[in-house]
């Protein structure tokens, strides 16, 4: 019996496996089942904490004030075709809505605002007196001149409603917040969904945006995902039966497969992870994995089974050929998806453990207990197809002259060889370029989980072109009143109204909202006179008190906590909205708050006890998870590589081996950017999961086939034939398994989401390169630099000739 | 070594050290940086402007919160935007509102006078300004030039300066009547009228050095409204307007006022004097305007803003009101139609 030339030990593991296959195969079998049971558990459902980073600064900040409201924010635009809002029909809608928005599941109650709201005021001077009235409450004005009055109101304060009625007056907004824990985003969305139905009608549109919709459109989405999935699995058996069917076993990957997916379920279920549906797509690229290994597997086990004639000794031999470069490759997938678990975003924790599990759980299904599931069936029956007509057998003929003419494409020296060899070289450097080029967090306004033209999209870009729709805080913590330092000191409050200022200068800012500017300033108008000259911070603390006190009084229970948060008025939160989520709109935000706190407010004496934190709000959120994913994707790959080259120095023991994959990796990987520049497709939170999955995805190819070479190179082959002989039999096992891989991932190309319809054609180019440098490039280096680890060196001699001896 | 070890040697090594290259590339480090813009073809729609002033030549002059100034030499098509750097510090630190621009009558001298005492100067027509000491912290509302030499300022709680001297030192006047002053005005080098709270009117005789009280100074009353501004048509004429639509008139030179009302219980902030049609414009609260045209009642003109209307400037036919929220109205007609600049 032969043994393994890429071995990690002595041991003949193949021996072993089948001597205690009664023992293993039972052990495995009970995990199994205990598995199965927790597969039950499995929960589908959206935990928006879990989406960020628990140890940002920005995270954490934003859990610390949570009291400010949450970063979920529903937005529901109602917008008229004809005239403007001011109607009794629209007016009264807008009040609908406002209603019916707050008795979602889950709404902050004290956070539904619009102009029908109680909160939304504005306050009115009269000779001797100063009041706050809300714009819409409790009635809607029922006389044309009622809303007159109300159209007067709106526009003589619209810099302080702006992101209730938008300025062409033909659009109005209701907010609201929601608290994370425990929110039901199937419930929510359909009962969004109900209140869009009840209030749209010919002259008045609806919209709706925020991430409650997001989320919730993957449930509607749900049903649609299945069928893919369920297709997808279809697909892949079909082409399984394809090209494996000419054996009577050719099942057997289906059903490690399906083990290995017990096992990462059952972990899920087990650690009481959530499943979002829109991840899907993960477990399905993990079963591809799992399918690929298992076809590589079977492909080895045939070729054994043809050579030594006998199942036991061709189930050993084949434990002992495939384990090893099946280990490696499997190491190379767990250690591109074990540390995005490293970026501490909850989710991506439970994506990359679960994962891990899956991984190890095909390691063992694939390649223990395959071999023990074979052995305890029949031998693999050669079964023979219908013959084709002789018409077609001329055909097949020239088919195989071209794949004959392919096969030695890498052991003809020409141009041929040398095109693909500095072509791979080229590809190389555009692929890096691309990399470092490459877009973080989200490039659109809108959710790239979704096409563009998908409904939550237009809404989204339907409500942003009237409203800003991201919220970013910033969170002042001073000393207590009636220190000068206090948030209501005239220096703290003028440094607030100068950052209000200063943010306006960027675009992107649509709105900063801040008791200086919406309470203080206002009211020290209206109690001068309404003098617009008094518009201005309070010349006085005692003045500045006294409006507090105004407004605490004059103002609806709860409303004074939205700008301060107690009563000691030692913290307050200033609100910049933002008209998108885009990475260079997060990014500069903060740096222009930083400038602002470096040059305006350190420098001032009189601030020298108030604190700046920034950013919370969902805007800080997302800057969050930016922050981690682009340090956490090139880390990732970085690990992902240095495990493919120690691997490969210690199996091939060589460091050029090490190098040449990590070549054809790094040709894989940094060829996937140049497509997702080309698309535009950034790294966020959604796409890193697969991304990660992606980047072992296809590395094995190279390891099979060069182990198989060098296998038959220390077998005495003259090394042309050799690459030949890999390419026809390994080779073959390659292209059947891109086959079955990319035929399991193209339904999923024709999902309703854009994030699966991306990432499918991501994996497709991925697993594509993958195979071309493995079945091509890899074999043209062989055969045109000839390394000492496959075709010469002393230790390979040494190996060859006590192969010779034991044979 | 044999030629075939050589070359597969240097093969290898050129391999291996391309790919370490390449990866090398991976981690070269990015950046970016920020602008600020100059010239606008608006007011910033989040700042507010509360002073005007049109040069003889045409050039528009705005002031504003946060040491903001605005100049238009082309009719209002585009603007100029500048800090004005009215203390030490980086530019975001200069965040002083300024309240009033006027400039001398042959337009080589001007002032600027805004909150916590804030007085900026130019000799050059408005081209360079530079911080003058005013010796108050009170905010100064508005500021009268008499000549390039002289000028007088007033402002919160009864807050009177003036100077004689280009500006180089700032004295303080007396005002009769511990009110905040919110206009000032003079019908020649002598002779000047301010307007405050409770209605009350004062009169100077001397150039701005000692003022009395003409009109109202009840300030026992506090049902009584203010008066934020007033004008004089000529040497006879003036009209002072104040909270809810509440005028003051006077037809003898100031002698005597009498009140009066607008058509609305407006309040109203700025009045003006067109030179061209000697209408009488007053403008206000949610950007409503009236207008008096010689020998008619007050007549409300057509509403072209809905904020607060701060100041008005004309000069010849050609006048410009400013207000809250970066409002800029202007008119090329002498009012006969205003338009907002957005």
């Amino acid at each position: 019996m032969a043994s393994s030339s890429v071995k990690l030990t002595s041991v003949r593991i193949g021996d072993f496996v089948l001597r205690f296959r009664a023992i293993i195969g039972g052990v495995l079998l009970a995990i199994s089942a205990a598995a199965v049971y927790y597969c039950s558990q499995v929960t589908i459902r959206t935990n928006f904490d879990d989406f960020f980073p628990s140890y940002h600064p920005n995270v954490q900040l934003y859990e610390k004030w949570h009291r400010y409201g949450g970063a979920q924010t529903l937005s529901v635009m109602i917008q008229v075709k004809h005239g403007d809002i001011f109607n009794y029909d629209t007016l009264s809608k807008i009040q609908g809505i406002q209603r019916d928005v707050d008795k979602l599941p889950g709404v902050d109650h004290n956070e539904v605002l619009s102009i029908a709201s109680y909160r939304v005021s504005f306050s009115e001077t009269t000779p001797g007196s100063l009041t706050i009235k809300p714009f819409m409450f409790p009635e809607v004005p029922k006389t044309q001149a009622g809303i007159e009055a109300l159209r007067n109101h709106v526009m003589a304060n619209r810099a302080n409603i702006s992101q209730y009625v938008s300025a062409d007056n033909k659009s109005a907004l209701v907010t609201a917040s929601f608290n994370e824990r425990g929110l039901d985003y199937r419930r929510l969305f359909y009962q969004v969904r109900d209140i869009v139905n009840r209030y749209q009608d010919a002259n008045n549109d609806i919209f709706v945006s925020g991430e409650p919709m997001v989320r919730g459109y993957g449930y509607y989405y749900t049903p649609v995902l299945i069928v893919l999935f369920v297709a997808a699995l279809g697909v892949m058996v079909l082409i399984l039966w394809a090209t494996g069917s000419q054996r009577s076993r050719w099942w057997a990957p289906i059903v490690t497969g399906t083990l290995s997916a017990i096992w990462g379920l059952g972990f899920v279920g087990l650690m009481g992870y959530d499943f979002d549906p829109v991840m899907l797509v993960i477990p399905f690229i993990l079963t591809a994995r799992d399918m690929s290994h298992g076809i590589q597997w079977q492909g080895r086990y045939h070729d054994e089974l043809d050579r030594l004639g006998d199942k036991m000794a061709a189930c050993a031999a084949t434990t002992d050929f495939m384990l090893p470069p099946g280990l490696l490759s499997i190491l190379a997938d767990v250690s591109g998806i074990i540390f995005i678990s490293f970026g501490g975003i909850p989710v991506l924790q439970h994506i990359a453990l679960a994962g891990t599990v899956w991984l190890l759980g095909s390691l063992t299904m694939v390649f223990i207990f395959q071999p023990i599931l074979m052995s305890y069936l029949g031998v693999p029956e050669l079964r023979h197809r219908k013959t084709r007509a002789r018409s077609q057998s001329q055909w097949m003929e020239r088919i195989i002259g071209a794949l004959d003419w392919f096969v030695h494409i890498p052991t003809r020296p020409g141009a041929l060889r040398k095109v693909l060899l500095w072509g791979s070289a080229i590809f190389l450097i555009y692929g890096i370029v691309s990399g470092l080029d490459s877009k973080i967090g989200y490039s659109t306004p809108g959710t790239p989980l979704y096409k563009p033209n998908a409904k939550v999209n237009l809404d989204i870009a339907a409500v942003g072109k009237k409203f800003p729709l991201e919220d970013g805080w910033v969170i002042l913590t001073t000393p207590s009143y009636p220190d000068q330092q206090s948030v209501l000191g005239p220096n703290v409050l003028r440094m607030v109204s100068d950052m209000r200022s200063y943010l306006f200068n960027d675009p992107k800012v649509g709105q900063v909202v801040s008791f200086a500017s919406t309470v203080s300033e206002p009211f020290n108008q209206m109690f001068h006179y309404g003098y617009p000259k008094y518009l201005a911070t309070p010349e006085s603390l005692e003045m500045s008190g006294n409006l507090w006190f105004l407004f605490l009084n004059g103002s609806a229970p709860g409303e004074l906590e939205r700008f301060i948060s107690n009563r000691s008025n030692n913290d307050t939160c200033i609100r910049v909205l933002l008209r998108d989520h885009t990475y260079g709109t997060l990014n500069d935000i903060r740096a222009e708050i930083a400038r602002f706190v470096r040059e305006r407010v350190t420098p001032d004496p009189n601030l020298s006890h108030v604190q700046v934190h920034y950013l919370a709000g969902i805007a800080g959120l997302y800057l969050a998870a930016n922050d981690v994913l682009k340090q956490l994707d090139f880390l990732n790959i970085s690990f992902v590589l240095a495990v493919v080259w120690l691997f490969c120095v210690i199996s091939f023991r060589s460091f050029v081996a090490g190098f040449m994959f990590l070549f054809s990796c790094v040709l894989a990987n940094f060829g996937a950017f140049i497509y997702m520049n080309a698309r535009g497709i950034g790294l966020t939170i959604d796409t890193i999961p697969v991304i990660s999955l992606g980047i072992g995805l296809g590395v094995d190819y190279g390891i099979y086939m060069v182990s198989r070479i060098r296998d038959e190179v220390m077998g005495g082959m003259e090394v042309d034939d050799a690459i030949v002989l890999a390419l026809k039999s390994t080779g073959v096992a390659v292209f059947n398994t891109f086959l079955v891989m990319i035929g399991g991932i193209i339904p999923w190309v024709f999902s309703p989401l854009l994030f699966h319809s991306e990432m499918s054609t991501l994996l497709i180019f991925l697993m594509a390169t993958n195979m071309v440098a493995g079945v091509i490039i890899l074999p043209c280096y062989l055969s045109w630099a000839r390394p000492k680890f496959v075709f010469g060196g002393k230790s390979m001699i040494r190996e060859r000739e006590l192969r010779a001896a034991a044979s | 070594m044999t030629n075939l070890n050589k070359k597969r040697a240097t093969r290898q090594i050129t391999f291996v050290l391309s790919t370490c290259a390449l990866l090398l590339m991976v981690y070269a480090p990015c950046g970016h940086s920020a602008m600020e813009a100059q010239v606008r073809h608006a007011a910033p729609p989040w700042l507010s402007l509360f002073g005007t002033a049109v040069k003889p030549d045409g050039t528009i002059y705005i002031v504003g919160s946060k040491a903001l100034l605005l100049t238009s030499t082309d009719h209002g098509k585009t603007w100029i935007q500048q800090t004005l750097k009215e203390r030490p510090g980086s530019a975001l630190f200069q965040d002083r509102d300024l309240y009033s621009i006027r400039f001398s009558e042959d337009g080589s001298a001007a002032w600027i006078v805004g909150e916590e005492g804030t007085i900026l100067f130019s000799n050059d027509g408005g081209k360079t300004w530079t911080v003058q000491h005013s010796g108050t912290t009170k905010n100064l509302f508005k500021v009268a030039v008499i000549d390039p030499q002289t000028a007088v300022a007033v402002g919160a709680d009864g807050t009177i300066l003036h100077t004689n001297d280009g500006g180089a030192h700032w004295q303080s006047a007396k005002s009769p009547k511990l009110i905040t002053l919110f206009d000032v005005t003079f019908t020649d080098k002598k002779t000047g009228w301010a307007a405050g709270e409770f209605s009350t009117i004062l009169t100077t005789k001397d150039g701005g050095q000692t003022w009395t009280v003409a009109s109202g100074g009840n300030t026992g009353d506090f049902t009584i409204g203010p008066y934020f501004t007033l004008t004089f048509t000529d040497p006879l004429h003036a009209v002072a307007a104040g909270l809810a639509g509440e005028l003051a008139v006077t037809e003898d030179g100031g002698k005597t006022w009498k009140p009066a009302k607008l058509p609305d219980q407006v309040g109203t902030y700025v009045v003006a004097t067109d030179p061209e049609s000697k209408r009488l414009w007053l403008g206000g609260n949610g950007g409503r305007m009236f207008v008096l045209s010689p020998g008619h009642q007050w007549q409300e003109a057509p509403r072209t803003t809905f904020h607060d209307l701060t100041d008005m400037a004309f000069a010849g036919n050609q006048g410009v009101a400013v207000g809250l929220n970066g409002t800029i109205l202007l008119t090329r007609n002498a009012g006969d139609q205003w338009q907002a600049v957005q």
